[in-house]
Formats: structure tokens, sequence, C-alpha cells
């Protein structure tokens, strides 16, 4: 008699997993940040994409270096040609993966770790970054804030500019994703 | 049960394919909606806006100024110059200080003051233009394309001598020159790049037997030896020198140089023929001779400042 029940009960439980959402978010804000006695650097594009398995928790973002927009101009002509390099390398990217993934079903305000593989310049270095996830029924507000060394990314600094530059430049990344059904 | 168990592995090995494909999916689903880079703008074609004697199509950028010295020093060699001049440097050919605005990013004016390169009118002032009118493109235009012209007027006091070009007694409209020129530039790969400029000179006031209107090609290079330093070169050839210039030996205007950038500063260390910086100056009157060893040590230093942030 409860046989067909728990057949059934067993294929929800086995399945329930195939309905796992992807989110997306196509204007992830980003902006990066240091500050120097002299120079301030500022700059912020909202062009980067962001995408989120909530099941296997795999976060993945790329980010065009050119769409980061200076206040002034000629910083961010020096930026893309003598720093980043950017038509040798447009992109900067992130695959990475959840530590402790939340219920995506509750909504709620989730202090969490992403580990994952972060790639700016060409060079892939591996990170662990914190990230604060507010989960809803119909939207997730994702945002991180963490440092990025110029060295560890082989982007040289002159000397004679080394006191316009920090070392350390601020990332801060806010993004609203929107879910994707499967 | 035996169903049950069918169900159970079934769909277990269901739900991992499925999973991997949506890992898969996932970078699919990213690069879909990255945006692309396709038409991208084309940027610094060149590092500044002038190469040694030439314009290039960069343009100070909106908001931005751009401060600028050039200076020429004397002959290295030949009659004028070797080592009782010291190779030049106790001479000076021409000075000019200039200042660039940014109306917009492909739109500057600019005033500049030059002391005159010796070819008779001295004391200088110009103002300038260039528009920005077609940028180049990844995958898209292949050229950068500006138009660049201005008028120079020399505050010099008049000589009061019949047939002299320094004489302005009798309109002020002889203090005026003009200047023209199409840039057409591609930066051909990240380390060179090309410009050639089409260029008109009208003088309103020359001597007898000379042109009021030039008309020249220049060309000129850019190519990059490591991140901040490039090494320059431009060169004029005017197409109708008169029989005026050709009994005086006129030269083509050949300049060669080293750009340096640090920061804000565009340093150039350069060697130019003609001792003019100004094109109505040394396109029409430039004589010193490059065998001859009628060339010069000069700089370029650039630097800008924000006067307006976005």
């Amino acid at each position: 008699m409860n046989l067909r029940n728990i057949l059934i009960v067993a294929f929800c439980i086995v399945f329930q997993r195939s309905y796992t959402q992807t989110w997306l978010c196509k204007n992830t804000q980003v902006r990066i940040f240091s500050s120097t006695p002299i120079e301030d650097i500022d700059a912020k594009t909202n062009t980067a994409v962001l995408a989120l398995n909530e099941k296997s928790g795999k976060v993945l973002m790329k980010l065009q270096i050119k769409s980061l927009n200076f206040p002034k101009k000629l910083m961010q002509e020096h930026f893309n040609e003598n720093y980043m390099e950017s038509d040798k390398y447009p992109t900067a990217e992130f695959e990475g993966v959840i530590q402790n993934i939340p219920d995506f079903n509750v909504a709620k305000a989730n202090e969490l770790k992403v580990k994952g593989i972060m790639t700016i310049h060409g060079v892939k270095r591996e990170v662990e970054i914190p990230i604060s996830l507010t989960t809803s029924k119909d939207k997730v507000v994702g945002q991180s804030k963490f440092k990025v060394k110029c060295a560890d990314f082989n982007i040289e600094i002159p000397k004679i500019v080394l006191k316009n530059i920090a070392e350390d430049i601020e990332v801060t990344i806010s993004a609203e994703l929107n879910p994707i059904k499967k | 049960m035996r169903l049950f168990k069918f169900i159970l592995i079934g769909g277990l090995i269901l739900n991992s394919v499925s999973l991997t494909s949506q890992e898969n999916d996932l970078a699919k689903l990213l690069d879909s909606v990255a945006p692309s880079d396709s038409k991208e703008p084309v940027i610094a074609t060149f590092k500044t806006t002038r190469l040694i004697n030439l314009t290039t199509i960069e343009q100070v950028k909106r908001g931005e100024l751009d401060f600028r010295i050039a200076h020429r020093f004397g002959d290295i060699a030949g009659n004028a110059g070797g080592a009782s001049q010291f190779f030049g440097f106790d001479n000076v050919s021409d000075i000019r200080f200039s200042f660039d605005y940014g109306l917009a990013d492909n739109w500057q004016i600019g005033i500049g003051r030059s002391k005159g390169g010796g070819y008779g009118q001295s004391q200088v002032f110009d103002l300038n233009t260039k528009y920005k009118i077609k940028q180049q493109s990844k995958n898209g235009f292949p050229l950068a394309i500006s138009v660049n012209g201005g008028l120079t007027f020399t505050s010099m006091e008049s000589n009061h001598t019949l047939g002299s070009t320094e004489n302005f007694d009798k309109t002020i409209a002889h203090r005026f020159n003009y200047f023209g020129q199409i840039l057409f530039a591609r930066k051909i790969n990240d380390q060179f790049s090309v410009i050639i400029a089409p260029t008109i000179v009208h003088r309103n006031l020359v001597n007898l037997g000379d042109n009021n209107t030039h008309f020249a090609i220049a060309a000129g290079a850019r190519a990059k030896i490591s991140k901040r330093v490039a090494i320059l070169g431009d060169y004029y050839q005017v197409l109708n020198v008169s029989s005026y210039q050709n009994a005086l030996g006129h030269q083509m205007p050949i300049g060669l140089g080293l750009e340096i950038e640090t920061g804000g500063h565009v340093f150039h260390a350069l060697f130019s023929t003609n001792t003019g910086i100004l094109e109505s100056q040394f396109l029409p009157n430039n004589t010193s001779k490059f065998t001859a060893g009628q060339v010069r040590l000069g700089f370029n230093i650039s630097r800008i400042f924000t006067v307006l942030k976005d």
C-alpha cells in the first residue's frame, strides 16, 4: 500500500535537485579604489557579469578591463596601456565555489567565503574572498570587498610613480542576481 | 523494491548529469551575456598630441589642460655649431610654450607663443584647434581621422623696410599665417603606429618669388621599445617649393626622437633639422641641411593637468 507513496516521495527527493536555480547579474558593479597622499585612483563599471549556481555553489565572474571608467581620462589610458595591458589581457575573471552554501529558499543575509581562482593581467592566483549574500525568493544580492596586491598579478609600478599609486587596490563588487530557470 | 532502487539510482545518475551540465552551462551563460569587445575603440595610438614636428591624432581629453614646452638648441655641427658652441647648447633656435585644452574628448583648442625659428618673422602667437572625425576601432573602422588647423600672429615690431617680410605697415593682415592638416593615423599593433597628413600652409606676406601657399605631405611613426619608451620620427615633403626657397637651399624638415612617459608627463629628447617649431615657420623656410651637421638637439615636455573631472 505504501510502496507507491514511498516511491513518489523518493522520486521527489531525488529529483528535487534538478530544480536548481542559476542566478545571473548582467550589470554587476565593480569599483577599484586606492588612495595615496598625492593621487586617488577611483574607477567604476557596471557591465561586469556574474553567475552563480545555488546547488554547486559555483560562482563565475567576468570583467572587461576597458569598461572601467576613470574620472581622469589620462589615468584611464595609462591604466589600460601601461599597467593592465588590456589589449593583451582584456578581461579579469573569477571562478570559485562558495564554501558553506546557504539555503537559497530562506530569505536571509549570509556572510560567506568564496574560494577560487582569480585571473588578472593574465596571472592566475588562488584566493579566498569574503562575500555577503542576501537571499530571497526572486532576488539575490551579493556584495564583496577585498584587496588586490598589484605585485601578485605582475602589475609593475615604476618607482617614479610609486608615491602616486598604492600597492594595494581595494575592489568592491555589488550585484543583484536574478534567477534563470532551467 | 527493485523498482524503487531502479528509480533511486536512475534519479541519482540523471541528477549528477544535470549538475555537471549546469556547471558548463554556467560558463556558457556568462559568455553569452558578457559584453563583447568587437567594436572597442583603439586607444593610445600615440602618447601625446605631437610627434617632433608633426601633430598626432591624439587629443587632450575633455576637461584636461596640456601645458607644453618645446625647445630647440642650435646647430650641433657645421658653421654655426661645433665645440665652440658646445654643440649647439649655447644657442637657442626656437622655444614654444603652449596650452591646449579639451572642450570634448574629440575637440581641443590651444594657444601658444614661440620665439620663432630665425626665419624673419619672430615673436609668434598661435591659436589652433583639432577635431577628431573618426576613431579607429577594433574590427571596425581601420583609421583615425582628425583635422588640425590654426593661425599664427607675429607681434614683432615692423622694420618699415620696403619689400621686407617684417614690414607690417601696410596692413595688419601681413602679420598672419595659416595652416591646416588632415591627419590619417593607424595603430598597426601594440607597438607601432603611423600617421600621414596632407598639409597646407598659407602666409599672407612673403618675399618676391616665394609662394604664399605651400602644400606638403607629412608622415610620421611611433615604435614602442618598452612600456614607457618609444622611438618617434616624422618627415615633411613640401610639394611646391618656391624658386625663392630653392635658391636659398630649401631642405625637408626631419625629426627623430625618443619618447619617455612618466605618469602625467611625456618627455621627448629629439633631433630636428629645422630650427622652427610651428608649421608655418619650418615648412616653407627650412634651409638647415642634415648632411652639413645643421641638425639640433631639442626637447618637448608635456604635462597634463586635470581641470574638470567627469
